[in-house]
């Protein structure tokens, strides 16, 4: 068997296929960390750009313009709450974008006190043609490429010995079947991630040049299990190579069936989990569900007016504004419909991931984005985060608008602001600014991983269990 | 001669099981996907016609204080994405605050980026590549090594016309069964959906899907050609999956770094401190002057009237200014990106994969060049409706003139336009085709049998 292991690594350099493996795999690495590299300093460079002084002053501006305002006069933008505040990019964000689209936005609070929060625009890059040619992070290499090359590695190895005539000599040559097929298995299995493991090396040591922060804190923990599970993907393809091979007698047709599975696994079915996810909990797009909080406290108010007949004034309607006596209810009622559209979009979220989580992709794609702190769950604890703090800011604000010094402090024909309102002020925004962002720790990010592990480790096991036995009583003719 | 060989190479890989993998594919993966698509198609309609109805009903309201500017889903962009699912596709101009407000595009859901949806532009780009090398990529080497090419050189055939008779038939061999399955898919897409095309996009459509068997010719002369240029099938396929990769990932990426390079994006950071500068600047004038108004029209006992017409003159005179100052400069942004975005589309011409995306997407016009023509004209729309207000301010109120301002129409792209600037990277597939079936002959004639 050690003799069968070792020629077959010999094998495949010779053939160049190991050569062939690693260039593609280093090459299409360091473009990819080339281009998600630039995707990452433009992140953290809007992230410095939003802590600024300059962005700082003009908060302080916009704050102070709404607390003049005696907390939102109306909801145009001259005059909304500007607290709020934008998330740092992960520091692994090279391994998988993930979810950072959604955690991009900076979010801010609207309308009178409760303050309510609104979506604001996600950073997007401004060249279209980078959403075309969309940067392959590397969780995007290993579900396409690796699995590609893997098949690669393993579609042929039994049915070119079989045409070769080649089978027919080992097995008369005293080889043990089980010892032929674990030789051919472990050959190719090593050789495959000698070329993986090299260039993920070049990878990394370019990585921890450009962004040193890699090398600190769990880093370096979670980018070894994200090797492990780079790896157990890899074999998960490699065996199912294997099986095609042992099923068919031709490699021409063992290859294009071996592609039929990989074209099924890394694209098909993972779409198929968001259709079913869509299908079962439906959701609105988030422009509708800002009209949608428009037209409902546009409809309270008019309906209170109806009711009390003389009571409709100048401003604006639609941000419960207009009349103090329902403002309060106005606000629960967006608050509920702001709240039930994000857990709608979490609970579809979380059923698509558990959908396609029985897939290797699945499991791979869930993996690499809770080790890349892009996943589900740093989406729900980010919005988690960004309701304490809502909750927070107006308590502060409620004290400081119900404190009886206030009308002391507070004189619209003054035009100016008091000192200690100031101070009250400057330390909200620097609370909403300044506390640090809670993320998960390793072991709460791989809560319940061991599912995917499991799973992965199951497509890589079973499909070598078959193809071993179907290889015992496999015809070499 | 060629026709002889062509229907030989035909028939005989008809008859394999290769073949029925092929129809697999073709007739269950692409139907698969495109039922994805047709229901992602359904759900933005609906969110196209919710949010026009509100539009609608905002603009007829008493207390209108707010136009919106729609932009309607193309219909081919159910098959070709684009970048219609990310690019703005709504804009909000509002009579008070900050002029001009974009809002964002439908973000459909969290997973979007985790499991993006796999639309008739990947599946062609990336997929019918991968599988036209697979078919072809043992076309002349495994010939070698079975021992067939001698028996077939033996017989007198020219061997330019073996050749050309391989790449005429394995080509068909796959856009009989691609065919099949875009026939398929198509009954499906208007099954679900409903949608009746115009007669433009059904020539756009034509036009797509002649492309993308252009696209498929052109890989199966790849394939044909690395085996031409290597002697056993295992080293072909190889050579083949590094060149898939190069075409298919590495210079469309590469193309976008050296853009990049040779026409630096304007920094967004730095226009948008610029603009909030200036939005700034703005609200600390208004207030200023409010706060003075305020002091001396009470000490000189003003009626409210005129202070009120005094600050509404000076409001909207800044808000003109602003939105003058703001357009222009982001105008001069957006062009900087526009050169640095053509750039990085002529350079990525060298890859087949990325002429093939360019030219699918501007046919289906959810291309960059109708992205960019929505948001000028929503602008331009933008400064006449601001200017209408800022002349009749004091003759009519605000929400009158929201009320009877024609609205924006948006109107697909003229096909003839489409078609002019989907040309260039068309033509780059068939002139390589050719090319590369020259090289592959020139090759062949002196390759080694033995």
């Amino acid at each position: 068997m050690r003799e069968l292991f070792m020629h077959e690594i010999r094998q495949n350099l010779a053939n160049g296929k190991f050569v062939a493996a690693f260039l593609l795999l280093a090459v299409t690495f360091l473009i990819s960390l080339g281009m998600m590299h630039q995707e990452f300093l433009a992140r953290q460079e809007n992230f410095n750009e939003s802590m600024s002084l300059s962005a700082r002053d003009y908060f302080y501006d916009r704050l102070f313009l709404w607390v003049f305002e005696g907390g939102s006069y109306s909801s145009s933008d001259t005059y909304t709450c500007p607290l709020g505040r934008v998330k740092p990019p992960s520091r692994l964000l090279h391994f998988c974008r993930g979810t950072d689209m959604e955690m991009r936005q900076s979010v801010e609070f609207a309308n009178r006190i409760p303050i309510v929060e609104t979506t604001i625009m996600p950073q997007q890059d401004p060249n279209l043609l980078k959403l075309v040619f969309q940067a392959p992070d590397l969780l995007f290499l290993v579900k396409v490429l690796v699995s590609l090359i893997a098949i690669f590695f393993a579609y042929n190895t039994i049915t070119e010995e079989r045409e070769s005539g080649t089978l027919k000599l080992l097995l008369a040559n005293n080889a043990s079947r089980t010892s032929i097929f674990f030789g051919k298995y472990f050959g190719n299995l090593v050789a495959l991630a000698a070329a993986f493991t090299l260039a993920l090396l070049i990878y990394l040591l370019f990585l921890s040049m450009l962004n040193p922060s890699i090398l600190t804190g769990e880093a370096p923990a979670r980018i070894a299990v994200l090797y492990a599970t780079s790896l157990l993907y890899m074999a998960v393809f490699l065996g199912i190579g294997f099986v095609v091979s042992s099923f068919s007698q031709r490699s021409g047709f063992s290859l294009v069936l071996s592609l039929f599975a990989w074209l099924l696994l890394v694209f098909v079915l993972p779409g198929l989990a968001t259709v079913c996810a869509e299908q079962m909990i439906p959701v609105e797009s988030n422009n509708m569900i800002e009209r949608m909080k428009l037209e409902k406290a546009q409809a309270m108010e008019r309906e209170y007016e109806k009711n009390n007949p003389g009571t409709a004034d100048g401003r604006m309607t639609g941000y419960g504004a207009r009349h103090d006596e329902i403002r309060d209810e106005i606000n629960a009622e967006l608050a509920k419909i702001n709240d039930s559209h994000q857990r709608n979009q979490e609970l579809r979220a979380e059923l698509t991931v558990d959908f396609s989580r029985i897939t290797p992709v699945g499991s791979l794609t869930y993996l690499y984005s809770m080790l890349s702190r892009t996943g589900i769950s740093d989406v729900k604890l980010y919005r988690r985060e960004i309701i304490r703090l809502r909750e927070r800011l107006n308590a502060d604000l409620t004290a400081m608008f119900t404190n009886p010094a206030m009308r002391e402090w507070y004189q619209p024909t003054q035009f100016d602001l008091h000192p200690e309102v100031v101070s009250r002020v400057k330390g909200m925004m620097d609370l909403s600014v300044r506390t640090p962002f809670e993320t998960l720790s390793m072991a709460e990010s791989l809560d319940s991983a061991w599912i995917d592990f499991l799973i992965l480790f199951a497509f890589a096991v079973i499909p070598l269990v078959v193809s071993y036995v179907k290889f015992l009583v496999y015809d070499p003719r | 001669m060629i026709i002889r060989m062509m229907s030989k190479e035909f028939l005989q890989s008809i008859t394999t099981l290769r073949f029925l993998t092929l129809v697999l594919i073709c007739c269950l993966l692409l139907p698969a996907s495109i039922s994805v698509l047709s229901n992602n198609y359904l759900n933005e309609m609906e969110d196209y016609q919710g949010r026009r109805s509100s539009a609608e009903r905002a603009q007829n309201d008493p207390e209108a204080y707010s136009l919106t500017v729609n932009r309607p889903f193309p219909q081919l962009s159910a098959l070709f994405n684009g970048v219609s699912l990310k690019a703005v596709n709504s804009i909000e101009l509002r009579t008070a605050g900050r002029w001009n407000r974009p809002i964002s595009a439908a973000t459909p859901s969290i997973t979007a980026d985790l499991f993006p949806a796999v639309d008739l532009t990947f599946i062609a780009g990336v997929v019918l590549s991968l599988m036209a090398l697979m078919i072809s990529f043992d076309a002349v080497s495994g010939e070698k090594v079975k021992g067939t090419l001698k028996l077939l050189l033996s017989n007198s055939v020219s061997r330019a016309s073996i050749v050309l008779g391989k790449w005429l038939g394995l080509t068909l061999v796959i856009l009989f069964p691609l065919s099949v399955g875009l026939i398929i898919s198509l009954l499906l897409f208007f099954g679900i959906t409903g949608v009746a095309l115009s007669g433009g996009n059904w020539i756009a459509l034509g036009l797509q899907f002649g492309a993308i068997f252009l696209f498929v010719g052109l890989f199966t002369a790849i394939g044909i050609t690395i085996s031409a240029f290597t002697s056993t099938p295992t080293r072909s396929i190889f050579v083949c999956l590094i060149a898939w990769g190069l075409l298919a990932f590495i210079i469309p990426q590469v193309s976008l770094a050296a853009a990049d390079a040779a026409a630096p994006l304007p920094v967004v950071q730095q226009v948008e401190r610029t603009l909030r500068n200036y939005f700034t600047e703005f609200t600390r004038e208004i207030h200023e002057f409010s706060k003075a108004q305020y002091t001396r029209g009470r000490a000189e006992g003003w009626e409210f009237e005129r202070v009120w017409a005094a600050y509404r003159d000076r409001l909207f005179n800044g808000q003109m200014a602003n939105l003058r100052r703001s357009n222009g400069l982001e105008r001069e942004f957006w062009l900087g990106v526009e050169n640095n975005e053509r750039l990085g589309r002529v350079i990525s011409m060298a890859s087949p994969v990325a002429c093939l995306s360019q030219a699918l997407i501007t046919l289906a016009d959810t291309g960059m060049e109708s992205q960019r023509e929505f948001l000028k004209r929503a602008y331009d729309y933008g400064e006449r409706f601001y200017g209408e207000l800022w002349l009749r301010r004091g003759e009519r109120s605000s929400e009158e003139i929201i009320k009877s301002f024609p609205r924006f129409e948006f109107r697909e792209t003229a096909l003839p336009d489409r078609l002019a600037s989907a040309a260039a990277p068309m033509a780059v597939l068939p002139v390589l085709a050719v090319v590369l079936l020259f090289g592959a002959v020139a090759r062949f004639n002196n390759y080694d049998v033995r």
